[in-house]
């Protein structure tokens, strides 16, 4: 149980960050390109 | 177009029809005549063209250079006749005709002069030609990504409308496939704005006149309604034309002799979904109700079709004798990057098949007999175009969870990292080298052709000289040609020297460009057929002579992708603009040229 949520919640981190990326990447060649 | 004095003079604006005593021998009607204009000059290469009484069917013929036609029909009943011929207002008359009737009809054709009855009545090109582009790289992403599958200029794209719209229409777009950037995005949205704004275009268009044109003949045959999207047509063993609707995953099979279309339906399996692996893409708008999406076929010696399924991701086989459907699953691979968009496929001397897989960047060979895949990764070219290649799949997953919302625009690269066209490869046409059987292929986007060693499957690419290969083909004597559908060019490539060299295509008028998208080498004359998408013509090169035979289209908004030959002397192809109610006739159609009378044409 404890290795699924280790498991959950690097998934839901790793997740987060891609959507930052990507939304980050969106407001600068909306803005900048 | 070549006008001469003629020793006729035409009553002004008269039509003369002498009809003339039925010959009991003739099985056909025959309408001969002059086409002449109002003041009795001849007008040579003018189109004359007659409807059937259904008005589901055409024939057509060119004036030779004095202006004269003959015309041999089976049409019968209330028939139509139609002369047309650039900057003249079109000239149609209606009448009977038996079955067994002589006639002569005379057109006159009267010279526009309004400038708003003149700017309707040219080609899309003069009007994409007249936009206003801010700079040669706007220019170059528009007519590689907002012509896909249309022209832009014609009275269905031309339509002036106010910026909101044009932000709508460009998001439709860019969900069908568009990869522009939020600068490109905007950018062209203002070109269009700005450019179609309803006001008259002045050009002036000269069609040159060629004598093959006056031996030419061209059939249409209607097929499907307004929603219908016959992408591919190919001549089956039976030399009837099946024509693959992409959109409705249906064939509709042309006998060219009654004139009969049979439209048969390709069955699913349990696990098909309409809108295929991209269902969670918004596909074009009552076109694509299918789960297959047929695109283009090939056919083995034992006279079976395998069509390729873009949107199922299947290899699709139908034996038109047996009527008998089989289905091959490409296996999806890690991260589901494979399979994706299977495109344009051909037949090798082994009787195995070779496909392009387009949004995966690979290649596929099928083998007929052990029916087995072999899957060939192609060459990424950077990292943009990597980053496609192996996550492409993921997104077309996870956007599957929410089908037709376009959620691809949120999670592609192409719009976060700014990447644009540039971000794929696109592996398109594909052939195979009648001399010694190698493959080769073109990659759309990343404006490379390739080639791949049949034993070891390495992969040796060669950049083009200009941007947009398209749909290329062998000639019989081992040259490949490519069309440069961005630049309107003809590219002419030696395998064994690895050299390129250009052809200019004619253009109508000064500072148009030609988009030339279905290109067919005949295998016997190796003349080079080419749809010239963007002027209504299909173009016939003569390599020996190296000059073009341009013939016009009798149906205004032409889009052909793909060109076929008949045993008996056509040159044959359907006209699938998206969407079909821009065509002229609102509808597709099959098309077929016959270039030499009594099937002197013949592969």
């Amino acid at each position: 149980m404890k290795l699924l949520k280790s498991i959950a919640r690097h998934l839901m981190v790793g997740a987060t960050f891609t959507l930052l990326v990507i939304a980050t990447g969106h407001l600068l060649s909306y803005l900048l390109g | 177009m070549t006008m001469q004095p003629t020793r006729l003079l035409l009553p002004a604006l008269a039509i003369i029809c002498l009809v003339a005593a039925a010959n009991p021998q003739a099985r056909a009607g025959t309408i001969t005549g002059l086409v002449a204009t109002a003041d009795g000059q001849p007008v040579a290469g003018a189109l004359v063209t007659l409807w059937n009484e259904a008005r589901n069917r055409k024939e057509t013929v060119y004036t030779d250079a004095e202006g004269r036609y003959t015309l041999a029909t089976g049409f019968a009943g209330k028939v139509q006749l139609r002369g047309r011929a650039p900057m003249y207002r079109d000239f149609n008359v209606a009448f009977d005709l038996a079955a067994d009737d002589t006639q002569q009809h005379n057109l006159a054709l009267v010279r526009l002069t309004d400038p708003q009855e003149i700017s309707d009545s040219l080609t899309a090109s003069a009007h994409a030609a007249a936009l206003p582009f801010p700079d040669p790289e706007t220019k170059n992403t528009f007519i590689s990504q907002c012509s896909y599958c249309h022209q832009q200029g014609n009275s269905l794209t031309r339509r002036p409308r106010p910026a909101a719209e044009w932000n709508d229409v460009m998001w439709r777009m860019e969900g069908y496939g568009a990869y522009i950037t939020y600068a490109e995005h905007r950018r062209i949205q203002k070109l269009l704005g700005d450019g179609f704004d309803g006001r008259p275009v002045n050009a002036v268009q000269t069609a040159p006149f060629s004598p093959e044109m006056a031996r030419a003949r061209i059939e249409e045959w209607h097929a499907g309604d307004t929603m219908s999207f016959l992408h591919d047509t190919i001549v089956g063993h039976d030399d009837k034309l099946y024509g693959i609707d992409e959109g409705k995953d249906v064939i509709f099979i042309l006998d060219r002799a009654t004139g009969a279309i049979e439209v048969v339906e390709i069955p699913t399996e349990a696990d098909d979904q309409v809108g295929g692996r991209f269902r969670g893409v918004r596909l074009p708008i009552g076109v694509f109700t299918g789960m297959h999406g047929p695109h283009s076929a090939a056919i083995t010696r034992d006279g079976a079709m395998y069509i390729t399924g873009a949107l199922s991701g299947k290899l699709i086989r139908f034996d038109p004798a047996t009527r008998e459907w089989r289905f091959f699953k490409i296996p999806e691979g890690f991260l589901w990057r494979k399979g994706l968009y299977p495109h344009t496929i051909r037949t090798d001397q082994d009787d195995n098949l070779w496909f392009t897989v387009t949004m995966s960047n690979r290649l596929m060979k099928f083998d007929t007999k052990a029916e087995e895949f072999t899957d060939i990764g192609l060459p990424h070219g950077g990292f943009l175009r990597w980053m496609t290649d192996t996550f492409m799949g993921v997104v077309l997953k996870i956007i599957q969870w929410f089908p037709e919302q376009n959620l691809q625009l949120a999670l592609s690269h192409h719009k976060w990292l700014n990447g644009g066209h540039e971000a794929f490869n696109w592996p398109y046409g594909i052939d195979v080298n009648p001399l010694d059987d190698s493959v080769w292929y073109a990659k759309l986007l990343g404006n490379r052709i390739g080639t791949v060693n049949r034993e070891t499957l390495e992969v040796t690419e060669f950049e083009t000289p200009h941007a947009g290969p398209r749909r290329m083909r062998f000639g019989p004597d081992g040259i490949l040609w490519i069309p440069s559908f961005d630049e309107g060019k003809l590219m002419r490539f030696d395998p064994k020297s690895t050299q390129f060299e250009t052809i200019d295509l004619p253009v109508l008028s000064e500072g148009e460009y030609e988009m030339p998208y279905a290109l067919a080498v005949h295998p016997k004359t190796g003349d080079v057929w080419i749809a010239a998408n963007n002027t209504d013509r299909v173009l016939r090169y003569l390599p020996q002579q190296k000059r073009f035979i341009a013939y016009p289209m009798p149906n205004r908004v032409i889009w052909f992708r793909d060109i076929d030959f008949t045993r008996d002397g056509q040159v044959c192809m359907s006209n699938s603009n998206l969407p079909a109610y821009a065509h002229e006739d609102l509808v597709p159609a099959f098309v077929c040229i016959e270039p030499e009378p009594g099937g002197a044409y013949g592969r």
